[in-house]
């Protein structure tokens, strides 16, 4: 495995759960993934919301991936960066144009998109249960 | 909407995402819920797995569960409670045989029980989006 199947495998199922600590009570929600590739995992959140203060506070997250037609899963751990470049907002809103009817615009300050890098990502199929600790780890 | 809301929520939707911490590293992987009832919500896994580890060292977990469709999402917070119980193991093999093979027999204390008994659970759709501190907190 590499790098590319772990981007690929993330673009195919972009529905995916984020996990994030607060203090020391694990939090986990449902995420759309905006899309995988150059440095990491790329989504988007509102200022408002929980998880942006979470990740603030605690820039660690886990987050899972899960191929319904196959039953594989891959979970990718890295650090959440939040990223201030319009540019990469307007392409943003491009891509997903129903974020537009959340934000007045790609310089809204509630509009937050981050990337999740420095990390490392793992596959897992049921054939390997009990066996997580030997699991290749694909830097990202 | 009360707790029978959320037991049967849980029930219709057993696939779910636990996450756990590990030092300060959120964790999150797929599971699927054995059942819930009035007396907690149930799950088991096995003494090898780091996250058997992760509940042992802190027993907080939040647990997204969703409709398949994703249009409505419920999030369980509490803290997991081992049950070494060989009747309930019994019962487990009996529900589902496939565990058989990982596993001894109901003695066998490699099959790992747990319950979530007492927190809260919260139900979300997209019409809660941005009022996540609004939306009633159903303790249980």
């Amino acid at each position: 495995m590499e790098l590319n199947d772990v981007y690929e495998f993330a673009n195919i199922n972009p529905l995916c759960y984020l996990a994030t600590v607060e203090k020391d009570q694990p939090r986990v929600r449902a995420f759309v993934m905006w899309y995988a590739g150059d440095k990491g995992f790329y989504f988007h959140t509102s200022s408002r919301k929980e998880v942006f203060k979470q990740i603030v506070s605690n820039p660690k997250v886990e987050v899972c991936f899960y191929a319904t037609q196959s039953g594989a899963m891959m979970r990718a751990a890295g650090k959440a960066v939040v990223l201030d470049d319009l540019e990469m907002k307007k392409k943003l809103l491009e891509d997903l144009p129903y974020i537009k009817q959340m934000v007045r615009g790609p310089d809204d300050p509630d509009l937050i998109v981050f990337r999740v890098q420095d990390g490392d990502a793992r596959f897992w199929t049921i054939g390997e249960n009990r066996m997580e600790s030997k699991a290749e780890r694909i830097r990202f | 909407m009360d707790i029978k809301d959320c037991i049967k929520f849980a029930n219709e939707n057993p696939v779910c995402y636990i996450a756990t911490e590990d030092g300060d590293w959120p964790r999150v992987r797929a599971f699927l819920m054995w059942f819930a009832d009035e007396s907690g919500f149930y799950f088991h896994t096995g003494f090898p797995k780091n996250v058997y580890r992760q509940l042992n060292r802190n027993p907080k977990v939040e647990i997204c569960f969703n409709t398949p469709k994703f249009d409505r999402m419920m999030r369980l917070t509490g803290e997991v409670e081992f049950l070494d119980n060989s009747d309930l193991r019994a019962r487990l093999l009996e529900d589902r045989p496939f565990l058989k093979a990982f596993s001894k027999g109901p003695n066998n204390p490699l099959l790992a029980i747990f319950r979530i008994s007492k927190g809260e659970a919260w139900f979300w759709t997209m019409a809660d989006n941005l009022k996540e501190a609004e939306v009633p907190r159903i303790r249980f």
